[in-house]
């Protein structure tokens, strides 16, 4: 890891772009999936407001699925797919992407304990008659509850961090290599993540809890994304020209407008609009957060291999 | 965006500002739009049943506003109308396509535009809207493919730019004038209409959703004003065009940019030689032309470069149309030869040096053919006119 992604490795100039929209998708369930693992993690083990919804209590089987399609894309971008278990025999402590192998390994035991305990108790009752080999396991589950609530918060956490330290750890890359990429993409998980759960049929102070929340997690991605742009304009030539891809560079549309002004200003502005009573938005605003928060991971992978020390960014050619 | 803002010069905003500035004026077009009450698809339908003018109101002022607009700028020199794209006219075609829309703003009740500022509002009806819309466009492109019929419909007709002060023979200005003061009597005849309209819907028991506008003086004084605006910009231009000529705007470009352009086949490129004798250049395609007599068949959108024998002065080209961007090679004839046609030594043993020798002498060799594709490279491609030929460009509300 160390030795190819500091350009020993030759194909890193000019340009090797080998992470393709498999990559983002990932990226962007990925980040969802932890931001509903952590948000129905603290809900459970804070929010007491009033009894959860139907919705929210269904929602941790979500995290199941999408994070299955988020794995089969980083299957798919695989180049030798049938050596992936090997990363599986270590664990390299200083490595991201071992981290994030053997986190995601924790995500599906975690978030099947939490689906099953928050599952109705009449839906469980259901199945376990009919498989009481269960019995002991399922009623186990929901007994450790709250233990898993914690776990849930704690591997989501991981996995929204990890995603960004990732492509934060390589120096080849000035545009990802940025400690702050970590924070920023852990907020923009809990914040799409937020903005999924949305979509679906919560109560009114649930919605109200999730909506102005997400507000304030737009308010902190923007403040990450400012600090993240001060760093680069704050470095070296290769992260100013790095930092040109989105000031006048290739990039630039697409991010001011999908990412700041589509995906966190305006719903920011709505979800405001709606606290305050004013109007309600309804879903439109979720929609945009998730657009903005996949425009943002999009354009994340593609501008980052853009960048480099000796690439088209730092010849100047545009 | 030069068609947006026409007065700033060209890739002012670049492709990236332009693309932002165009998210911009979207989003205040649409805020404007919906606070006109054009996100509610009834609004629209009313316009058909006569008892609420407002769409052909707001429509009609946004029309000889921007129509006023252009001609008071036009009249002060901000703007260039000559660079203005204006769509060719394919009568058959467009009659046609224009009462398919027309059915289209009836049964929905929205136009495209408005279908996104409706959705955007939270209609569900507007969604189908634009499915319609794009199953429509969708079934357009591929029946242009398969029937030979409809292709020939789609590209009947004659093709030129036909507006209205070329037909009639009068000036813009006047045009523009005399619209304005027709909008002022088709709005005082719009609010008759309507009021006529709604007493006798409201007699027969109909429910009118409250569409109608209040009645308030202040777009007659809206109005009047543009009739005022666009009189004084059709005395004042021609007084503005006398004092001040329209300069020809022309940048200078140096050789080795030029060659790398010339190398890289760039489209719309043309260059011109302005000198009298001299077949020395060795440029692929190079035209001839002299100070006092441009080519006639030079377009807007081409990049003409041109050559003197030494540096030229805009000031020279007095008769070269407007349109085309202008640009002259800097050091003239004199300076391609040195600093393309002769190969170069680096002076200074310093590996950037190096380098900048070995480019300036690959493209040497390009142009003086000592690789075998400088005798076969093609002309620069030179742009056709979009008026006449068989595929139109696409457009509209």
């Amino acid at each position: 890891m160390e030795a190819t992604s500091t350009r020993a490795n030759p194909l890193v100039d000019p340009g090797l772009t080998i992470w393709n929209q498999d990559v983002a998708i990932y990226l962007f369930l990925g980040g969802i999936v932890a931001g509903v693992m952590i948000l129905s993690g603290a809900m459970r083990l804070w929010y007491k407001q009033e009894e959860p919804s139907l919705a929210l209590r269904l929602l941790p089987w979500g995290n199941l699925a999408l994070i299955s399609i988020g794995m089969f894309c980083l299957f798919l971008d695989l180049e030798n797919r049938f050596n992936s278990w090997r990363f599986y025999l270590v664990f390299k402590a200083y490595s991201p992407m071992s981290w994030g192998a053997w986190v995601l390994l924790l995500v599906y035991p975690v978030s099947a304990h939490m689906a099953w305990a928050e599952t109705p108790a009449h839906w469980r009752e259901t199945v376990l008659r009919k498989v009481p080999l269960l019995r002991p396991w399922g009623e186990w589950s929901v007994r450790a509850r709250r233990n898993f609530a914690a776990l849930s918060i704690v591997s989501g956490s991981v996995l929204g961090i990890y995603t960004g330290i990732l492509l934060g750890a390589m120096p080849s890359r000035p545009f990802w290599n940025s400690s702050l990429l970590g924070p920023l993409f852990l907020v923009s998980g809990v914040s799409t993540g937020a903005a999924f759960m949305l979509l679906f049929r919560l109560n009114q102070g649930e919605r109200r809890f999730l909506g102005f929340l997400d507000f304030l997690l737009i308010l902190a991605e923007l403040g990450i994304i400012a600090l993240w742009i001060i760093g680069m304009a704050a470095g070296g030539e290769a992260s100013l020209q790095a930092l040109k891809l989105i000031f006048g560079g290739p990039y630039t549309a697409a991010f001011w407008s999908l990412v700041i002004a589509l995906g966190l200003v305006t719903p920011a502005i709505a979800e405001f609009i709606e606290y305050k009573h004013r109007a309600i938005p309804g879903r439109g605003a979720a929609l945009l957060v998730l657009g903005g928060g996949f425009a943002l991971r999009w354009i994340m992978v593609y501008a980052g291999q853009h960048s480099g020390w000796a690439s088209e960014a730092s010849a100047g050619l545009f | 965006m030069d068609l947006t803002f026409p007065w700033l010069p060209r890739g002012f905003f670049g492709e990236q500002g332009g693309l932002l500035t165009a998210l911009l004026i979207g989003a205040v077009f649409g805020f404007a739009l919906e606070r006109a009450g054009f996100g509610n698809g009834r609004k629209l339908a009313a316009q058909f049943y006569l008892y609420d003018m407002t769409v052909f109101k707001v429509m009609f002022t946004a029309i000889v506003t921007a129509m006023v607009g252009l001609y008071a700028l036009s009249g002060v020199g901000l703007v260039q109308l000559d660079l203005v794209w204006i769509n060719p006219t394919y009568l058959a075609p467009q009659l046609l396509g224009g009462f398919l829309l027309g059915v289209g703003f009836i049964v929905s009740g929205l136009c495209p535009g408005t279908a996104f500022v409706s959705l955007v509002s939270g209609k569900l009806d507007a969604l189908v809207v634009l499915v319609g819309v794009f199953l429509g466009v969708l079934l357009f492109a591929f029946g242009l493919d398969g029937l030979p019929a409809l292709e020939a419909l789609y590209t009947s007709g004659s093709g030129e730019v036909l507006t209205l002060p070329g037909l009639l023979g009068i000036s813009g200005s006047w045009l523009a004038a005399g619209v304005a003061l027709m909008a002022l009597g088709a709005f005082i005849g719009a609010e008759k209409v309507e009021e006529r309209m709604a007493a006798r819907l409201k007699k027969n028991g109909a429910d009118l959703d409250g569409s109608r506008v209040t009645d308030s003086r202040g777009k007659y004084w809206a109005m009047g004003s543009l009739l005022a605006l666009s009189l004084l910009a059709a005395t004042a231009a021609p007084m503005l065009e006398q004092e001040n000529p329209r300069q020809l705007v022309a940048s200078g470009v140096r050789p080795l940019p030029l060659a790398e352009r010339i190398i890289a086949h760039e489209p719309a490129l043309r260059i011109l030689d302005l000198r009298e004798a001299g077949t020395d250049l060795r440029i692929p395609g190079l035209g001839k032309a002299s100070p006092t007599s441009p080519p006639a068949d030079l377009l807007p959108g081409q990049h003409v470069v041109l050559i003197a024998e030494g540096d030229l002065d805009a000031k020279d080209l007095a008769g070269w149309p407007q349109g085309p961007e202008y640009e002259v090679l800097e050091g003239g004839a004199q300076a391609w030869k040195e600093q393309v046609l002769t190969p170069l030594e680096a002076e200074v043993y310093n590996q950037e040096a190096l380098d900048r020798a070995k480019v300036q002498n690959e493209i040497c060799a390009w142009f003086n053919g000592t690789e075998s594709k400088a005798v076969s490279a093609p002309p620069p491609p030179v742009i056709q006119p979009a008026v006449g030929s068989r595929k139109k460009p696409k457009g509209g509300c």
